[in-house]
């Protein structure tokens, strides 16, 4: 799942949890049942987690790109001059 | 979020605060949103006796109630019991400054059996004073209830009937 996914899935998760969670309560009040409306509550918790848990392919549309090595070491090589002079100085890389 | 490991456990906690929400949702809303019992008339209808018992030495006074109450409001989602208690409260003993007394109760257990019609009762605890203070004394009817829930705490409510005076000598 990449990171776009991630966030895709938490917010999925939450708005199926909360209707279900509006509609245990009114289904618990209409019928005067608290077991039934646990069912409800159970019943979303099932669906929400069958649409998040597993990576399915519509959390990974956004795939990561890595830098290559040769970009690299370009980045590294240009960014020599600056680093010039500290001792053991942080090698500043972008990307 | 990155891993099923890590998914499945963030969403079960997400349901666990679901799950508290919805009791605490569940024992708070409806006792909220329904009003309580407003058609509820309770008097005495007559006085068996108003007697000093040597015994004991005190006042018992035996009386008869007509109650009628529609208690089908109290019941709801959320609604195991109702006990339904009649208090009597008078205030003129020698010994005590409030008294309050239970003299009829029932169990209420469904909105099928909560409207209650009772015509000349004769109450289930005579109401005996502490000392020889019910003579003249009056007395202040309460219908009371107390709402048994399945989730959350005990509720109380009541409604004041009519008052009555007990006779300023004894009967018998």
């Amino acid at each position: 799942m990449d990171l776009v996914g991630q966030e895709r899935c938490e917010h999925i998760f939450q708005s199926v949890l909360l209707a279900s969670l509006v509609a245990a309560f009114c289904a618990g009040w209409v019928f005067e049942s608290i077991s039934l409306s646990y069912m409800v509550l159970g019943a979303g918790v099932a669906v929400g987690g069958l649409l998040c848990t597993p990576n399915w392919g519509m959390f990974n549309r956004h795939p990561l790109t890595f830098a290559s090595a040769e970009a690299l070491e370009a980045d590294m090589a240009a960014a020599v001059p600056q680093v010039k002079g500290r001792a053991g100085g942080k090698s500043s890389t972008s990307r | 979020m990155h891993s099923v490991g890590t998914r499945a456990s963030i969403l079960s906690s997400y349901s666990i605060g679901a799950l508290f929400l919805l009791a605490v949702a569940i024992a708070v809303g409806p006792a909220l949103l329904t009003p309580d019992p407003r058609d509820v008339s309770v008097r005495v209808n007559s006085l068996a006796f108003l007697r000093y018992l040597p015994d004991e030495q005190c006042d018992q006074a035996y009386l008869a109630l007509d109650i009628d109450a529609d208690l089908r409001p109290l019941f709801h989602t959320n609604t195991a019991h109702v006990y339904a208690y009649v208090t009597a409260a008078y205030a003129n003993s020698t010994s005590h400054v409030r008294n309050e007394v239970v003299v009829w109760d029932r169990m209420i257990s469904g909105r099928d059996t909560a409207v209650v019609k009772v015509a000349k009762g004769w109450v289930k605890y005579s109401l005996k004073d502490w000392g020889v203070g019910l003579r003249g004394a009056p007395v202040r009817l309460w219908l009371r209830w107390s709402r048994m829930p399945r989730l959350g705490g005990l509720t109380y409510g009541g409604v004041e009937g009519e008052s009555y005076t007990m006779p300023s000598e004894y009967t018998q």
